[in-house]
């Protein structure tokens, strides 16, 4: 019985959203409305919940002594400063800002840093492990970006920058259309079956 | 002294004896020779026929007697007892079986193919004749036995040919096949022989062994009369063709019939006359005749039962087609020895190697040598038990090694294995190392390469990278558009990146804050990240510390956090104060900038800044769809462009303007800055302060990619050319 609700409901909002978005009625307006923002709330709840979830995870691994606890410990005492004090103060507050900018920002940013050393390096080495042509046909396309994209010193070329432009708008903007193309069909067909009843990500 | 035991009574005999003196039983059974070695029936040769009677063999070699209970087996002609040596009862059967030998001319061997269709083998009249039964040798029980019987087949109603079974009497008797008389159970069926009749009606060996359930239509009495292979059979079919080729596989062990069994001829000619059917009393008169003429003269005592001869009873329609065709074949001496000379045909080597695997045959009991035991109620016995259990002689197959075609390679594997598995190396491991010193070699030297481009510009204060001369169509775009917006109208900015793509949009973001702070445009911000609302304030905090008078006025409207991605730009699009209500603070709805806003068109523009480009997508899909009116602007990552891009060079642009990676930030911040007069950009931003830094990061980049190019082109061409000069 159960199965069958929850599928019926599944159907059912997902059918009154789509019909809402093409027929501009007041009601189904309202009501798609509505059902939207149920949707929100639920996604609210859902971030609290795996909050929630990854904090119990830590903390049944700190009391359990498993390998790696300390790190959990840090994660413990980090995750609920930062919770308390962003609802404390809120989240644009100096306090919450100063959390992100002077102790997230820094991180990440020197993960994104150490991400493109390695990916340096890592091309680099693709072209001693496998001597390719689409190996150097990689080397070339990395390189005009880049000189096209960063300044050089001294000296300009006039039509490096040009021909930078076309192939980041020509070739790999066709492919990123065809990317558009490809997730356009995949999400419509994803949407087609789960109103349809043929995908229930719902049971899972 | 070893005793015998008798195997029907259990009581112990002298070894010597070779009836039991207790019931009379027959302490050593009579055996047959083997019927390899048995003499062929040659019936151009009377003398030689009548040499080869293994009746009379095995009677005499029932009569010798060896001590332990052994026997040769060897089916050799032994020679026959004195006359002091054999009982009295089979002096008695002897002489008479002489008798009738003489009254009664051989008779004619049957033909092959009449063998062939006969189960039971020929017993010559000789030894028939000695199956007579002696009156004195006969036990006191048997007598009790047959008159029993005969009192029994008096009493039998007139026309049925079954008798009522006993046990449906509810007496207690002994079974049939004890009563009936057998000593002629096997036949020729193309012998006319004057017993033919005295055998109707009484079993043949194999049938009593034979099971056949009592039923109402079937009873146990068997239906008694001259059939061929058989005097008797019963009813049920499968026990019939069971019986014959059992018969016909024991019929040279005729004497292993019980010696009280003989002599019953009289009674058994009386019980079978009264239990004649009347289907085969028709055909005894219609071949009578023929039956007569045909029969030797030695029948006439027994001519009472003598039924028609077997010749006519072979003739077509008379038997039923499955009698005649479970005839258990007779000769198959004959057969294999005629198949021995068969010339085998040679197999070609290519059919022998794809010949299967052979296994081994199994040898048939009948194959082994029979031991007699020599103890317990079993001693005197042969062939009672297997010698050997029958697991013992499953077969396994033999190995063919001839069959397996092994190549050098597969040898030279199969004998490495063989080492490895008899003694393994141990090998050290030195991937660590090797890791280790690749680290240390070259990476270590682009990580160093790397950090000296990105702090050497900071740290020497040069400005040795040409700054952008030219500003793209997009970016001119926004920042006119942004002249031309409203002061009095809110402008909706969302923040959609996190701290890691802040290095690059920061600029860019605070280049085009710092154009609306200067014109005094509200700024409504709103993030779907969760990190989206404190870079906001960070930006909006870094553009109010350039524009003081902005801040003072409180044109700053935080939305806060959007959750639910796409459902809630959906949400928010519809009905902006209801989706953010809950994580706006009450304030900025309340301000006198957001007031008038009731929907998504109360925003004069939408300014995006985004590092994903699904991020953007799902802006444009969702809000602006529904709104197309409220143009929207675009502050892009480098690595979004190419996916972005297409929503701006469309023919009906989503986005109006454009501002991309670093270098559109700082055109942006000098167009900001810029002197009217003399076209120069002005103050320092963000930017311009990190122009060198990303610019010999960006070289030193594209340096090492090119020596790795270069590196690794030239490593091939020397490879190449090496196993040129091999070649």
């Amino acid at each position: 019985m159960k199965f069958h609700v929850s599928v019926v409901v599944a159907i059912g909002t997902g059918l009154l959203t789509l019909v809402a978005y093409f027929v501009p009625l007041a009601p189904l307006q309202a009501m798609r409305a509505a059902l939207l923002q149920i949707g929100a709330i639920l996604a609210t709840v859902a971030l609290l919940l795996g909050a929630g979830n990854l904090l119990s995870v830590h903390a049944r691994k700190i009391r359990d002594g498993k390998p790696g606890h300390l790190y959990s410990i840090f994660l413990v005492i980090s995750m609920l400063s930062v919770f308390i004090m962003v609802t404390v103060f809120g989240p644009q507050s100096p306090y919450s800002v100063w959390i992100v900018t002077q102790v997230q920002q820094p991180l990440e940013v020197a993960l994104t840093g150490l991400l493109s050393g390695v990916l340096l390096i890592a091309g680099v080495r693709v072209m001693f492990r496998r001597p390719h042509w689409s190996t150097y046909l990689f080397f070339l396309a990395a390189v005009i970006v880049l000189l096209g994209t960063a300044p050089l010193p001294f000296v300009a070329i006039p039509f490096l920058q040009g021909f930078r432009n076309w192939l980041a708008q020509v070739p790999a903007v066709g492919g990123g259309r065809g990317l558009l193309l490809g997730i356009a069909l995949g999400a419509t067909a994803t949407g087609l079956r789960v109103l349809l009843g043929l995908d229930q990500p719902y049971q899972r | 002294m070893p005793e015998l035991r008798c195997p029907m009574c259990g009581k112990p005999n002298a070894e010597t004896d070779e009836v039991c003196a207790f019931c009379q039983a027959r302490l050593r059974p009579l055996t047959a020779a083997p019927s390899g070695s048995e003499p062929p029936i040659s019936p151009s040769s009377p003398a030689e026929e009548e040499a080869s009677d293994w009746l009379v063999r095995l009677r005499a070699q029932g009569t010798a007697g060896e001590p332990g209970g052994t026997r040769d087996l060897s089916g050799e002609a032994e020679p026959l007892p004195g006359p002091d040596e054999v009982p009295n009862w089979l002096a008695r059967i002897r002489a008479r079986g002489g008798e009738e030998g003489e009254a009664t001319p051989p008779a004619a061997p049957p033909p092959s193919s009449e063998i062939s269709q006969a189960s039971p083998p020929e017993i010559p009249s000789e030894a028939r004749a000695e199956q007579q039964p002696g009156e004195t040798a006969e036990p006191e029980w048997l007598k009790r036995l047959r008159v029993r019987r005969t009192y029994e087949q008096e009493q039998e109603p007139e026309g049925s040919p079954f008798g009522t079974p006993t046990s449906a009497r509810g007496e207690e008797l002994p079974p049939d096949w004890l009563h009936v008389p057998r000593e002629e159970g096997w036949r020729a069926p193309g012998l006319a022989t004057p017993s033919e009749g005295q055998t109707a009606g009484q079993p043949a060996p194999g049938e009593a062994e034979a099971p056949s359930g009592p039923t109402d239509e079937t009873p146990p009495a068997r239906v008694q009369g001259p059939f061929p292979g058989g005097d008797s059979f019963s009813p049920s079919a499968p026990a019939m063709g069971e019986s014959a080729q059992a018969a016909g596989q024991a019929g040279p062990k005729l004497p292993r019939l019980s010696p009280f069994t003989q002599g019953s001829e009289e009674l058994a000619a009386e019980a079978a006359e009264a239990e004649i059917p009347e289907w085969l009393a028709r055909v005894r008169e219609v071949t009578e005749p023929a039956a007569q003429g045909g029969q030797p003269q030695g029948g006439q005592e027994e001519e009472g039962l003598a039924g028609p001869g077997l010749d006519e009873l072979l003739a077509p329609g008379v038997l039923p087609e499955w009698l005649t065709a479970t005839q258990p074949p007779a000769n198959a001496p004959q057969i294999e020895s005629e198949t021995e000379e068969i010339e085998h045909a040679v197999l070609p080597p290519w059919l022998q190697a794809l010949r299967p695997i052979e296994g081994r045959a199994v040898k048939s009991e009948g194959s082994e040598e029979e031991r007699v035991e020599t103890a317990g109620p079993l001693s005197g016995l042969k062939g009672v038990l297997p010698p050997i259990s029958v697991l013992e002689k499953v077969p396994h197959p033999p190995v063919q090694r001839e069959q397996l075609e092994v190549n050098p390679a597969h040898a030279a594997q199969a004998e490495l294995l063989q080492r490895v598995v008899i003694n393994p190396e141990s090998r050290e491991v030195k991937r660590t190392e090797r890791a280790g010193r690749r680290f240390h070699s070259w990476t270590l030297g682009v990580w160093a390469l790397l950090l000296v481009a990105i702090l050497a510009p900071g740290i020497t204060q040069t400005h040795v990278f040409a700054r952008p001369t030219t500003v793209s169509v997009e970016t001119l775009k926004l920042r006119t558009a942004i002249n031309a917006l409203p002061v009095d109208r809110p402008i909706l900015m969302a923040f959609e990146f996190d701290p890691a793509d802040a290095a690059e949009l920061e600029a860019g973001a605070l280049a085009v804050v710092d154009q609306l702070m200067g014109r005094g445009i509200p700024i409504a911000s709103l993030s779907t990240r969760p990190t989206g609302p404190a870079m906001a304030a960070d930006v909006i905090a870094r553009g109010e510390a350039a524009h003081p008078d902005y801040a003072s006025a409180g044109k700053y409207l935080p939305l806060g956090y959007l959750p639910g991605d796409a459902v809630g730009l959906r949400a928010f699009a519809s009905d902006p104060r209801q989706a953010s209500g809950a994580t706006s603070s009450s304030s900025a709805w309340d301000s006198p900038f957001l007031k008038p806003v009731t929907s998504l068109e109360g925003f004069s523009s939408i300014i995006i800044v985004v590092a994903q480009p699904q991020l953007f997508q799902a802006w444009i899909e969702q809000v602006h769809t529904l709104h197309p009116g409220v143009p929207v602007f675009a502050v892009i990552s480098a690595a979004a462009e190419p996916l972005v891009r297409p929503y701006y060079e469309s023919d009906t642009p989503s986005v109006e303007g454009l501002v991309v990676g670093l270098a559109g930030a700082e055109t942006y911040a000098c167009m900001n800055s810029a002197n009217s007069a003399t076209g120069q950009c002005g103050s320092i931003s963000p930017a311009d302060s990190w122009w060198d830094a990303f610019g010999a990061s960006a070289l030193t980049a594209v340096l090492v990619l090119g020596v790795g190019a270069l590196g690794s082109a030239g490593i091939a061409l020397v490879k190449h050319l090496g196993e040129k000069k091999r070649d």
